[in-house]
């Protein structure tokens, strides 16, 4: 899986695309698509489903989830935990409820519609170190709840 | 555990939950709400920290002091009851207090009339007696002496003192070798006057007291005497030594600055000179943050509690348990970032 800039730059490409191009298409300078594609800076997840379309891909082409999910959810899991992905859903969603809402609302975004950090720091209007921070001390949370729930 | 089955997990997310998310202004104002809420409670719990030394300030005052007699029996035998018992203990006999208490002790106006605020100098020789009492009563951490008489005279409630800042130990003081020294009759107060015991050495000061002192920055580098540099932080508020000194007398031979404090309207950045410590101050609680090619340990109350449920600890310690130890203690909303970025803001280089 190619990370996001690295697929940017291929798509756009295989669109005979040219970096001016692109940012005109999405209203963005060419230097903020240059930025994506260098790894500089990431797109937000709205920028991400709009070349998503431009592209007629679908968003995994651009978006390693996978990526996600392994890096930041995997360890809230106990060692050795063996169950289903349905049990895991219902613990996941026992723990959500027990979250307050802010909490729960940028844990959301950024694992079922994985948006980056500042892009839900600019739906809340917080900074996204501050999202990174709310991120950080919730995976924390979640995995004494999934210890708590399973073992 | 594969990802895919992550996925799947998070898939399943109630969609109630994913709606919820979306109602972006709802949930920006609850960011904004519980951000109003703690800065209140934040400045609450320093207003009241104020009013409890004040008022332990003027209770001290308005108690008759054995410093307005004759420096002579009075000031004798509470003097004893005091400093004599962390002489013969090798429990740490220089448990740091609060510094806000200290500083409050010395400075708190009042009206009474046997009070000689107008005199409170540290280094007027008379008062050596004047000061001490305070210096007894924000000690009131250390445990009793198994060796020596209860003493007569009371210690401060706990409760009537105002909350003490995270607080440094100094090393055990050391056994006196010579028995007679702890004989609670020998004249206390020739003890202001005895060989300061080293700047490295603050367990050789019975009774020492930490006073956190405000400064401007050429005084706080000065006292400090490190590189410290200054601070723009548009929410920085001021330095603040801390001086460990014997019986509250900062100009004392033997007091020694242990650490500067950068504050801010939401906490405070500390730098502790360990060596001078004569220990670490360095922690590995919590959680292990690399940020900007540096390792921070960030202890939440999840993890450390004794830092209270509405603050949050970052450590950071570049020569690990010598040298200087950066700790801020901020309140949990605080971005961890951005306090990591202010650390390495005042990092000396």
């Amino acid at each position: 899986m190619l990370k996001t800039g690295q697929a940017i730059a291929a798509l756009r490409r295989n669109a005979d695309m040219t970096q001016e191009q692109l940012a005109s298409a999405l209203f963005v300078s060419r230097d903020l698509v240059s930025k994506w594609e260098t790894g500089k800076s990431p797109p937000n997840y709205q920028m991400i489903l709009k070349m998503a379309k431009l592209f007629s891909v679908g968003v995994e082409a651009l978006f390693d989830r996978d990526r996600v999910l392994t890096e930041e959810l995997s360890p809230c899991l106990p060692p050795g935990l063996t169950v289903g992905a349905e049990e895991l859903k219902e613990a996941l969603n026992g723990f959500l409820s027990s979250l307050s809402l802010r909490d729960r609302a940028v844990f959301v975004r950024r694992y079922y519609f994985f948006e980056e950090p500042c892009a839900i720091g600019a739906a809340y209007g917080i900074s996204d170190g501050y999202v990174r921070t709310v991120l950080m001390r919730t995976r924390k949370k979640l995995k004494k709840y999934l210890k708590g729930a399973f073992l | 555990m594969n990802s895919r089955m992550l996925l799947l997990a998070v898939a399943g997310i109630d969609e109630s939950y994913v709606r919820e998310s979306e109602r972006s202004d709802e949930v920006a104002a609850e960011f904004r709400a519980n951000r109003i809420r703690k800065r209140r409670a934040f400045a609450a719990a320093g207003a009241a920290a104020v009013v409890c030394a004040a008022v332990l300030g003027v209770m001290r005052f308005t108690r008759p002091l054995p410093s307005v007699t004759p420096p002579s029996e009075s000031s004798v035998s509470q003097t004893a009851d005091r400093s004599e018992p962390s002489s013969a203990e090798e429990d740490p006999a220089v448990t740091v207090p609060g510094a806000a208490e200290k500083e409050d002790a010395i400075t708190a106006p009042t009206g009474e009339p046997t009070a000689p605020v107008g005199n409170e100098t540290s280094d007027a020789p008379s008062r050596s007696g004047d000061v001490a009492p305070s210096a007894s009563t924000v000690t009131p951490d250390r445990p009793p002496a198994t060796a020596e008489p209860p003493s007569t005279e009371k210690t401060p409630d706990r409760t009537t003192s105002p909350p003490v800042d995270a607080v440094p130990t100094a090393p055990p003081a050391t056994r006196p070798t010579d028995p007679s020294a702890e004989n609670p009759t020998d004249p206390p107060a020739a003890r202001p006057t005895d060989p300061p015991s080293g700047n490295g050495d603050p367990g050789g000061t019975p009774g020492a007291v930490f006073t956190k002192r405000s400064v401007g920055y050429e005084e706080a580098k000065a006292a400090f005497a490190h590189p410290i540099v200054p601070c723009y932080d548009g929410n920085f508020t001021g330095y603040q030594v801390g001086i460990v000194s014997r019986n509250g007398d900062v100009n004392a031979d033997g007091s020694f600055c242990l650490s500067v404090d950068y504050t801010f309207s939401d906490g405070h950045i500390g730098l502790t000179d360990q060596d001078r410590l004569g220990g670490s101050s360095a922690s590995t609680l919590g959680e292990v943050c690399e940020y900007r090619g540096r390792t921070f340990y960030v202890q939440t109350p999840d993890d450390y509690g004794s830092y209270g449920a509405d603050s949050i600890l970052v450590g950071y310690y570049p020569t690990w348990d010598s040298g200087v130890a950066y700790q801020a203690v901020f309140d949990t909303d605080a971005d961890i970032y951005e306090i990591m970025d202010r650390m390495i803001a005042v990092e000396m280089t």
